[in-house]
């Protein structure tokens, strides 16, 4: 099992889960976040009339996918996210050990 | 009345002691005792017996009229008389110095503070009070430190040594009181001289501890055997080097090398964290332990990473990883301060570095002034709270506070940058920021001046009664005492004083975290009212919203938006009133409102949304200003999101690899062109950049994208047709020429590109063996129709040779052929414009040259003047009975099309003599037609601001709506545009406009209807 965050413009968010769900993948959790992350670039100087922002606002989706669906999530996400302009986002993906359905015991990929 | 002269004082003592009953007691009054029976019998009691008696005590009488406060300036004499063995020999003393005895009045009645001290320790008298040069000189830190380490030697227990320590202290502290009792030297020196004190006792007791820890576990070391390190970090006013007398003393322990200590004979040691941790608590222990000596200094350990709960002792280490990943912008500020007090050097500057990056980081996940603006807030609200006046210099609107929150703002915002403004005192701030260029120069006075003040009065009021004090005292009879020290005529001219500084310093503070921002009354009860709420209503119409019913509308709608959840409600509330204030700021407050509702459900993620908006003034601005100005801008972002992105992303953040190369691709082309379109609009909106500027930078994207479309074009044509060829066999280059303000480099939002194409001559392409003439007009149609395509430019094809329905491009033979034989008149002067913006610059040289030798073929003459004349008014929208039914501010009676003409019209005139001349710009043009004087001073002064102003007019639509016509609007559009140009209301505008036109077409009569009267010279 492979678990996904992928973070997107928030504008993007109906496209990439529209891709999901092309390719069967329903459910996801979505947060809106802001990043906060390395320290560059110098944006607010004295009275300047600065308007340049570090991060602007994005869409952190989480999913959990089998092994075999991964490739085709990730996929989707990148055809739904993209739009060649910078701070398209960032997909990470990593193994999933273990999942567990609380209600049923069910273990492994059943319990996705 | 007090008498002042010293004659009279005089007069008047003597009869205080000579007469009897009430007369003594009047005279004591009129010298200014409050209670003369009191005075009477304390003098009494001090010189009762002695020889010479009444000499004696009229001295004291007048030295002590001199003081802030006589009544108590006896009473403690007399209780610095009982203290002494040999108190009536004290008087005879005093009487034979009378200058000491002055100084010595002065010091006991301001201060109970310092008396305490000099009736527990008389013989200071003579070490301090009686020797001037330790008053106006002061000893360096080492020699101090040496003395009180001499004065602590002859003592036998670790707890005479303190006693010594705290009597020194004591000692030094009475000078200094002395020094700022008597004004002799500048606050700033006092400040210092504290300082110095307090870092000689932290060295001194550092010693002392230590002694004593290593003696019980011996010294600590690392891993590797080497000492671990230790140092005591001051903080606060300590840390800036302006102490003052009574507060306390904010420090910070930090060691370095982890380890045990290694005891003589017996035990295993202990922990080097331990040991310093009990280092630390022993220190505080000797500082702040009350004896019958005083005691030090009061510690205050609270500004420790973790506050009161946090360890005492931290390594390196731990500092670093606390800072790194829980710091926050308070503790910025405070360790801004920071400087090594006593202790290890080497570890202090390893400490120093690391603190230097968390402090004046590179840049700000939320702009500390935001932050600092709101601590700021919170201390006022609960100053508010308390029951009585308030008149805490410190924490009140306008108080030192303020002073240190500007500075450290300031310094935090530019100490990455500029490494100069990282000092640690106040003052020292102030002048490195002046120059630095963060304050002018007239702030950087204020504020200079206004700590100066409150720290001396601060100063004073803390020696009054030796301990922490901030507030202005109540009576009357203190006030005037104060403002007696400080040179002020009453307790009146002391409020005043006071009052003057906090509203100075007020202004500044307000101006530079508020900007012009004004503090509003909250308006988030608009999200709780029903729609259509008479109160809403109201109230947005108020702000200047024409219909508040909507507006509110459009506020619930916008709390509704995409169901927020509850933080986003949360930081939609946070921002809603500068929301409401700032919008109906902006020229058409509905309109932005409804745009930006729209935007805000476009863009997705609406509560970090809100929240950037309300905590980055830079980012509000700008998104505000382009929904209450701009349809066309809006619309963009709205149509694509990202451009928004694109717009507010740093520079520096594209990687390289992420900037590809827009010109490959249509859709990109069209991305990039939208993408600056809405930079330049933005700049303009936010007064980045001047109308010439925008103008220009206009121009020279519609050049760069026709270039970029020109090349994708003639590549995808020749993929298909092979390369256009002559007859040698040698590929055929095009070009494209511009003319209008496409050519002269000043274009407006929403122009048409005026272009022509010529190609170098005939022949067949390689591959299909299409005719060149073909080729070149599918290239010239694919081009047009990319541009129009993506909505990017409309071409005007009127200036194409023979009219808009010839051949799309034209040979260069051609062309010249049609040069010499059918091209009109009039074409000579819209070719003065005419410049290469696409297409091979070799081709575009001939081209050009083909150009010049037409327009300058043959002087300028009546038949030209007329054509131009008949030209222009031609161009005229219709009128009826003479008069214009609408004011068209470019192409009507007297418009830009006006200026334009003569700037044209002198160019071919005095143009194919000067080649200097030959230019595309209509303001440069007429610069440089009024710097060879063939144009008035006054008419062409005139000129340039006219064109300046109606083309400022003109842009102000076009933001507005990119297709506006050129016609002066009505009703509330031309309201809406008076305040987008900055005028008072829209018949200001009017009749501007109608001013600048009737006085433009004047002169265009005068310079070329009338050419033919003056034959030539104008």
């Amino acid at each position: 099992m492979k678990r996904i965050d992928a973070f997107i413009k928030p504008f993007k968010l109906d496209e990439v889960k529209s891709a999901l769900a092309e390719v069967g993948i329903l459910g996801m959790s979505v947060s809106e976040v802001r990043g906060f992350g390395r320290q560059r670039g110098h944006s607010e100087i004295y009275r300047g009339a600065e308007y340049k922002v570090e991060f602007m606002p994005k869409i952190k989706i989480e999913l959990v996918v089998g092994d075999d669906d991964m490739e085709r999530a990730v996929d989707a996400i990148l055809k739904g996210a993209k739009s060649g302009q910078t701070g398209d986002g960032k997909i990470f993906v990593s193994e999933v050990v273990e999942a567990i359905r609380i209600r049923t015991g069910e273990t492994g990929e059943n319990a996705l | 009345m007090r008498p002042g002269s010293n004659r009279e004082l005089k007069k008047l003592a003597h009869q205080a002691l000579t007469r009897s009953g009430a007369a003594a007691l009047k005279a004591l009054t009129r010298m200014g005792f409050d209670d003369p029976q009191r005075a009477l019998q304390t003098l009494d009691r001090l010189t009762g017996s002695a020889a010479g008696s009444i000499a004696l005590s009229a001295g004291v009488l007048l030295a002590a009229v001199k003081t802030s406060r006589p009544d108590r300036g006896l009473h403690h004499l007399e209780r610095l008389v009982e203290a002494m063995d040999s108190g009536p020999s004290l008087l005879a003393c005093l009487s034979a110095d009378p200058a000491l005895q002055q100084r010595l009045l002065q010091v006991l009645s301001h201060s109970r503070f310092l008396t305490e001290i000099l009736v527990r320790n008389p013989q200071f008298l003579l070490q301090v009070l009686a020797e001037t040069e330790s008053l106006s000189k002061s000893p360096d830190q080492n020699s101090l430190r040496g003395r009180l380490r001499r004065e602590m030697e002859g003592a036998s227990s670790t707890e005479d040594r303190l006693n010594a320590l705290r009597r020194a202290q004591r000692r030094e502290l009475l000078r200094l009181g002395a020094v700022e009792i008597l004004g002799a030297r500048d606050v700033e020196e006092v400040g210092r001289e504290l300082s110095n004190l307090a870092d000689a006792v932290l060295k001194v007791v550092l010693e002392l501890a230590m002694a004593e820890m290593v003696g019980r576990y011996g010294r600590p070391r690392d891993d590797r055997g080497r000492v671990a390190k230790f140092c005591i970090v001051c903080l606060g006013k300590h840390g800036g080097r302006e102490l003052n007398f009574r507060s306390d003393i904010d420090l910070m322990f930090v060691y370095d090398g982890d380890g045990r200590t290694r005891p003589g004979r017996r035990g295993a040691g202990i922990d080097n964290k331990e040991f310093f941790q009990r280092l630390g608590e022993r220190i505080i222990q000797i500082l702040s332990a009350s004896t019958l000596e005083g005691s030090l200094y009061p510690v205050d350990m609270r500004l420790r990473p973790e506050g009161k709960t946090g360890l005492l002792v931290r390594s390196l280490r731990s500092y670093w990883i606390y800072y790194e990943t829980r710091g926050e912008t308070w503790e910025r500020q405070m360790l801004i301060k920071a400087r090594c007090a006593a202790g290890s050097r080497p570890l202090w500057k390893r400490f120093r570095d690391m603190l230097a990056r968390f402090i004046y980081p590179a840049h700000f996940g939320i702009s500390p002034r935001h932050e600092i603006r709101q601590i700021k807030e919170r201390i006022e609200a609960r100053i508010l709270e308390r029951p009585a006046r308030d008149n805490n210099i410190k924490l009140r609107a306008g108080g030192i506070r303020d002073i240190e929150f500007i500075l450290q703002c300031l310094q935090l915002l530019n100490g990455c940058v500029n490494p100069q403004v990282r000092t640690q005192g106040t003052l020292e701030a102030i002048s490195a920021l002046r120059k630095a260029g963060g304050l002018a120069s007239s702030e950087a006075d204020s504020l200079e001046a206004a700590y100066k003040f409150y720290r001396r009065l601060e100063n004073l009021l803390q020696i009054e009664a030796g301990r922490s004090a901030y507030a202005l005292p109540e009576g009357r009879a203190e006030q005037a005492g104060l403002a007696k020290i400080l040179g002020l005529p009453g307790a009146e001219d002391l409020s005043a004083a006071v009052d003057g500084h906090l509203k100075r310093v007020r202004a500044i503070f307000d101006g530079f975290f508020y900007g012009d921002e004004v503090p509003v009354q909250g308006l988030n009860w608009l999200l709780e009212a029903e729609p259509g709420s008479l109160r809403a209503r109201k109230a947005l119409q108020e702000r200047g919203f024409a219909d508040g019913t909507a507006a509110h509308r459009n506020l619930l709608q916008l709390s509704n938006a995409g169901m927020l959840t509850s933080t986003a409600r949360q930081h939609l509330e946070e921002l809603l009133t500068e929301l409401v204030v700032s919008l109906a700021a902006e020229p058409d407050p509905d309109q932005g409102l409804v745009r930006f509702t729209q935007m805000v459900a476009a863009y997705g993620a609406p509560g970090p949304l809100f929240e950037l908006l309300h905590t980055h003034a830079g980012f509000r601005r700008l998104l505000l200003a382009i929904c209450g100005t701009s349809r066309f801008l809006a619309e963009l972002i709205q149509r694509d999101p990202g451009f928004l992105d694109g717009l507010v992303t740093p520079d520096i953040d594209v990687r390289a690899g992420e900037r590809a190369d827009w010109r490959r691709e249509q859709g990109a082309i069209q991305r990039h062109r939208n993408q600056e379109l809405l930079r330049i609009g933005t700049d303009d909106l936010l007064g980045l950049t001047s109308q010439e500027e925008t103008f220009l930078r206009l121009s020279d994207l519609a050049e760069d994208i026709l270039g970029a479309a020109y090349v994708l074009c003639r590549r995808r044509l020749v993929q298909r047709h092979g390369k256009p060829r002559n007859r040698r066999g040698e590929e055929v280059e095009c070009v494209c020429i511009a003319g209008g303000k496409f050519g002269g480099r000043e274009m407006d939002f929403g122009a048409d590109l005026d272009v022509f194409f010529v190609y170098a001559g005939e022949g067949r392409t390689g591959r299909t063996g299409t005719a060149n003439s073909a080729f070149f007009s599918e290239l010239v149609q694919k081009i047009i129709q990319l541009l129009q395509d993506g909505g990017l430019y409309k071409v005007d094809p009127r200036l194409r040779p023979e009219g808009r329905n010839a051949p799309a491009a034209l040979s260069l033979a051609a062309y010249r052929r049609y040069l010499k034989g059918r091209a009109a008149t009039w074409e000579r002067l819209a070719l003065t414009r005419a410049r290469r913006v696409a297409g091979d610059p070799e081709l575009g040289e001939r081209v050009q040259r083909a150009i010049q030798r037409f327009v300058f073929r043959a002087p300028v003459d009546q038949s030209l003047a007329d054509e131009t004349v008949d030209l222009r008014l031609r161009m005229e929208p219709p009128a009826v009975r003479g008069r214009a039914l609408q004011v068209d501010i470019k192409r009507g009676t007297g418009g830009i099309v006006d200026i334009e003409f003569i700037a044209q019209f002198g160019v071919l005139h005095w143009g194919r003599k000067h080649r200097e001349l030959r230019r595309t710009s209509t303001r440069r043009i007429l610069s440089q037609l009024m710097a060879m004087q063939y144009l008035g001073d006054r008419e062409g002064r005139f000129l340039l601001d006219a064109y300046e102003r109606l083309r400022g007019i003109e842009k102000c639509m076009r933001i507005s709506s990119e297709q506006a016509p050129n016609v002066l609007p009505r009703g509330r559009d031309l309201e809406l545009l008076a305040r987008a140009a900055g005028r008072r209301n829209p018949g200001e505008l009017e009749e501007e406009v109608r001013t600048l036109m009737h006085e433009t077409r004047d002169i265009f009569t005068r310079k070329i209807g009338d050419f033919a009267r003056r034959e030539g010279r104008p």
